[in-house]
């Protein structure tokens, strides 16, 4: 691994401050609003800080809602954890650099752990084992480790683990989703799962249907009863009733339970293919927890055109461009722009960039291939391990190791040395470096209110 | 056991032209193939039917036959054509004594070629750099060579042939003077037969010194690996060439809705790992960028690779061969009474390859029997109906059938399309067909997303149909990412990194695919 070209100093020319050219100020900017983004966020506004949500779709739009932290060594063959406190320990040994060595363990579980109460006081719990990943079955019938699952994919773990009678039930024209494969790539392990396909409500006439789609007609009673009626005769001994992924988007936790009342069975969701409405629901939930505090604001839809340096050190943030454009003023800036995907990495066939600031970024050098020729190669591919290295504190550094600027953070999947796909890390490596970040920003500022004293 | 009068090695367009020539004359045949149709170099090339224009200087014989067979095909053949023309252009700095041979030689060899003004040729193709010095208008058309060879063995089985898949020639026992009997391999399922046949006819393109060597017959190749790059849509109207020597990155061919970039010429040793690379990648759009500046900031989605079929030389110049083009060699001068082995030449000319071999093997065997594939058409077969770009997208904004839907989004393949594929597919063969086989009968896998929402949606409705069974699906779906991915490989840069990133997110990051065995 090496630097990309050094970026460019100039870029970044400092201006004499004057703050009616601004629309807003603020005490952090965060530049990206996907799993990162929004823990950060959050983090921040539980403690107080005025902030700014900027971003729109990315990378964590496509997620599950399952929370990996840890389950996965990839090398010449893979290694999986299934305690990832365990994995955690050993993991200084066998990835230096990998983001969650700047952290204590219990740091990682209390962050995870913030979020998930918060998401719990909007209906969307979630579930897990405290020193163990969960097994949960997915709808290609593969077992994957995560560490939380949300609660309405909780029995399905239950019922897998004892192998209980469960019938699944799938739709007509839901192409996403196959109840039979589901079924028979796990007849060996799980023989008591039963099939069966039905027409959704209210569909006739739609040869396609869709997972979010379908989520969001479920909001509504009247489809829920006929969804009831058209089950209830099928269920014959079974405890449990499984469905992909889609039993509401926005109140899925009362869904779920009036479904349970009526049918009398303990059900569950399967984690489908993307988009996901597990994962959107997380993304939404998190976005209505934020919107609670009077300290948030948030600007989606637009691009950070422009970023230039005030000689207060403050980052002047251009949003959007011409005559819609407006101006930010920003103590600190926090990157959770994401990678390849998400917008925050661009490649040309030389190299790969860090789009907003230009930041160095650390990646395959000219000798090395970014992939590997097989795709499943059991160790990864470089290329998802490019990224930019930060301090101890998630601040970007520089070609000769240096902090870039006191008040620049960068947080998620932008990260280097931290393949998420393969080392199953994907939100808990967005959430701790998040936790992390903040908690620096609010030391180092209550820092500078005692020196204003 | 099997017994037939004519054993075909080999299912790239050569074998399966010749497969139809013997059917159209009545002679019974079998084809066996190790992988499936145009596996090879039928699969790995431009698909540009030749006009004669690129070799009318250095190869005028060549010329002549392409030029030749061009036209009977555009006339026999002309669903599997497009007649977009071609454009020969030369940027500032190609050599002018090339130009000047190439004008010269046009009207000689009867090549038709018409000079443009500059400003003509940019009207025409806009995507042209404004650095042009000279340009000429040619006959060049675009052929979608697994359209032509389903067609062709799909008539070819209509009319009695038989055709083997995934069937590979492991070993031949030879006696006296005869190929005896053809040891042949179920690369699937692992169970090997024999055929006998009164003649052999070795159709295998580059592999066909291996092929040789098991008979004991002497016969050297040369591998000659060339890579290509599908754009993300299509460029050009027409085919553009590079007005100079054959060189890297000189061709660009439309291919329905996308355009194939051209080539390179890479040396191998030998047939083991036929992989495009990234530096043949960045090479040839560094230099195709000399006459389409906009390649620079083209999204390719994918990049694949061929092996040109040729003979070394030696062989050549000792006189076996039949044509410059391509060598029909009758083996007997090795010792050998009934094997002949058909290989080099182009894919525009696969028909008269086939006919000499046909007329040859025949004349051999005491048939008389004419050629058919001069005059008559080939027929469209159901199985190559749906191989074209934007064909699938045409028929399903058209019509679209009630209860259909799209499997694929990025191609618009519906369900419909796929299930009689494969179904055709199931008659013709005792194993499951896998998503590779789909994959070259249909837009499958052929889009932006390179497969990665498509061979979901397929494994799941072949599990609905009971064709999968146990982890079945997971290792078709790892087989097929894993060929697919051999094309990623070498142009992840871009948008099209990104959308790798969302592949083994889902793949590997959600599914875990990269955990399962194999
Ligand atoms: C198919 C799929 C399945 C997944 N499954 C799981 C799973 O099962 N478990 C798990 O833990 N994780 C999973 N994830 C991964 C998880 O989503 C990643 O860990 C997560 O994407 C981390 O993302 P991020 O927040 O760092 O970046 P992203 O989610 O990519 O977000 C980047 C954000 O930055 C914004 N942005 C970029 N550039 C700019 C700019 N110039 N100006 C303004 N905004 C900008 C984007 O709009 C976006 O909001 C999955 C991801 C995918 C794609
Ligand atoms: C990069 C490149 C670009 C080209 N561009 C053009 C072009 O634009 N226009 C043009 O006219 N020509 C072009 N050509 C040439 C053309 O592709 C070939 O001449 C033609 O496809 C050869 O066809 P074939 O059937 O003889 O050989 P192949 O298509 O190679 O077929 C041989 C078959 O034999 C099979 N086989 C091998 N060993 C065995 C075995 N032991 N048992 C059973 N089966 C076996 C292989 O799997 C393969 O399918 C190009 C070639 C290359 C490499």
């Amino acid at each position: 691994m090496r630097f990309g070209s050094a970026f460019n100093e100039t870029l970044m020319k400092t201006s004499i401050y004057d703050d009616r050219k601004y629309t807003l100020q603020t005490d952090l900017t965060i530049i990206g609003s996907g799993i990162a983004g929004l823990s950060a966020a959050l983090f921040a506004v539980q403690e107080g800080l005025d902030i700014l949500l900027l971003g729109d779709a990315g990378a964590s739009n496509f997620a599950s809602g399952l929370l990996d932290v840890l389950a996965a060594f990839p090398g010449k063959k893979i290694d999986h954890c299934s305690d990832p406190w365990q994995g955690m320990a050993v993991l200084p040994e066998h990835f230096p650099k990998h983001p969650y060595n700047r952290l204590q363990s219990d740091e990682i579980y209390q962050a995870v752990v913030q979020v998930m109460r918060a998401l719990a006081t909007a209906d969307l719990g979630y579930n897990g084992f405290e020193k163990e990943n969960v097994q949960v079955i997915t709808g290609l019938g593969t077992c994957k480790q995560t560490y939380r699952v949300p609660e309405s994919m909780w029995p399905g773990v239950k019922a897998f683990q004892d192998k209980s009678p469960c019938l699944l039930v799938d739709f007509h024209g839901l192409k996403d989703f196959s109840g039979p494969w589901l079924r028979s790539t796990l007849a060996r392990e799980w023989p008591a799962i039963r099939t069966e396909r039905v027409d959704f409500p209210e569909t006739r006439g739609h040869s396609e249907l869709f997972a979010v789609r379908l989520a969001q007609s479920l909001e509504s009673e009247r489809v829920r009863q006929k969804l009831a009626a058209a089950v209830a005769p099928l269920i014959r001994d079974e405890q449990f009733l499984a469905f992909p992924a889609l039993l509401g988007l926005y109140s899925s936790g009362a869904i779920r339970a009036e479904l349970e009342e009526r049918l009398g069975v303990s059900i569950f969701e399967i984690p489908t293919m993307p988009p996901s409405v597990p994962g959107l629901r997380f993304l939404e939930t998190m976005g209505g927890i934020l919107n609670r505090y009077s300290c948030f604001r948030r600007e989606s839809g637009k691009r950070v055109s422009h970023i230039q340096r005030e000689e207060t050190g403050q980052f002047a943030l251009t949003l959007g461009e011409g005559e819609f454009s407006s101006r930010v003023l920003s103590r600190q800036v926090m990157l959770a722009t994401g990678r390849f995907l998400g917008g925050g990495l661009q490649a040309d066939p030389e190299q790969i960039r860090e789009v907003v600031f230009d930041l160095p970024v650390v990646q395959p050098s000219p000798d090395q291939d970014w992939h590997q020729e097989d795709f499943f190669d059991p160790g990864g591919h470089q290329a998802n391990r490019a990224g930019l290295e930060v301090d101890s504190v998630f601040r970007p550094l520089d070609t000769k190791g240096d902090v870039v600027y006191e008040n620049l953070y960068a947080v998620g999947s932008i990260l280097a040395h931290s393949d998420w796909m393969r080392m199953k890390c994907g939100a808990g490596v967005a959430i701790a470096s998040a936790f992390k970040a903040v908690q620096s920003i609010c030391t180092a500022s209550n820092q500078e209110d005692r020196f204003s004293l | 056991m099997m017994q037939t009068q004519v054993l075909i090695i080999g299912g790239g367009c050569t074998g399966t032209g010749l497969a139809r020539d013997l059917a159209l004359r009545g002679i019974p045949c079998i084809l066996v193939e190790k992988r499936d149709i145009n596996a090879g170099a039928s699969g790995g090339n431009h698909g540009l039917l030749h006009s004669g224009a690129r070799y009318v200087v250095c190869d005028p014989h060549s010329s002549r036959e392409c030029r030749a067979e061009a036209e009977l095909l555009k006339s026999l053949a002309p669903h599997c054509i497009e007649e977009a023309g071609g454009l020969f252009v030369a940027v500032a700095g190609d050599d002018e004594n090339y130009i000047a041979d190439f004008e010269s030689a046009c009207p000689r060899e009867g090549v038709r070629s018409e000079p443009l003004e500059v400003r003509e040729a940019l009207e025409r193709e806009p995507r042209l750099t404004p650095r042009l010095t000279a340009a000429y208008a040619v006959d060049d058309a675009a052929v979608d060579p697994f359209r032509l060879s389903l067609d062709n063995i799909g008539q070819a089985v209509e009319l009695g042939a038989v055709y083997l898949n995934s069937h590979e020639v492991v070993a031949i026992q030879t006696k006296s003077r005869h190929l005896q009997s053809i040891q042949v391999r179920n690369v699937q399922s692992g169970r090997t037969m024999s055929i006998q046949a009164e003649m052999v006819v070795n159709a295998t393109g580059a592999w066909a010194g291996h092929i040789a060597a098991m008979a004991g017959a002497p016969l050297e190749m040369h591998y000659s690996k060339g890579t290509l790059l599908v754009t993300h849509y299509r460029l050009t109207n027409r085919i553009i060439n590079r007005l100079r020597p054959p060189s890297d990155g000189d061709i660009l061919v439309p291919g329905g809705t996308v355009s194939i970039m051209g080539t390179t010429s890479v040396q191998l040793p030998d047939l083991e790992r036929v992989r495009p690379t990234r530096e043949e990648a960045e090479q040839m759009v560094s230099q195709g960028a000399a006459m389409l500046p906009c390649l620079q900031s083209t999204r390719f989605t994918r990049a694949y690779a061929g092996v040109r079929p040729l003979l070394k030389q030696s062989e050549v110049a000792d006189g076996r061969a039949a044509s410059r083009g391509f060598a029909l060699i009758d083996h007997a001068l090795d010792g050998l009474d009934n094997f002949l082995t058909v290989t080099g030449g182009k894919l525009t000319t696969y028909r008269l390859m086939a006919e000499k071999t046909a007329d040859l093997a025949a004349e051999k065997l005491g048939i008389k029997a004419e050629c058919r594939t001069r005059t008559e058409p080939l027929p469209e077969s159901s199985l190559g109906e749906w191989t074209e770009g934007g064909k699938s997208s045409k028929a399903w904004l058209s019509q679209a059938d009630a209860g259909d839907h799209l499997l694929c989004e990025c191609e618009m393949v519906p369900k419909s399309h796929v299930v009689q594929v494969l179904a055709e597919l199931e008659t013709q063969q005792a194993e499951v067909p896998d998503l590779n086989q789909l994959r070259r009968r249909t837009r499958v896998g052929k889009g932006g997303c390179q497969g990665a929402f498509c061979s979901l949606r397929v494994t799941g409705l072949r599990y609905d149909q009971g064709k999968l069974a146990g982890d079945q699906g997971h290792r078709q779906i790892k087989e097929f990412l894993r060929a697919r991915w051999s094309g990623q490989q070498p142009i992840l840069w871009d948008g099209q990194l990104a959308q790798a990133e969302l592949t083994e997110a889902m793949h590997c990051g959600l599914f875990d695919l990269e955990m399962q065995s194999d």
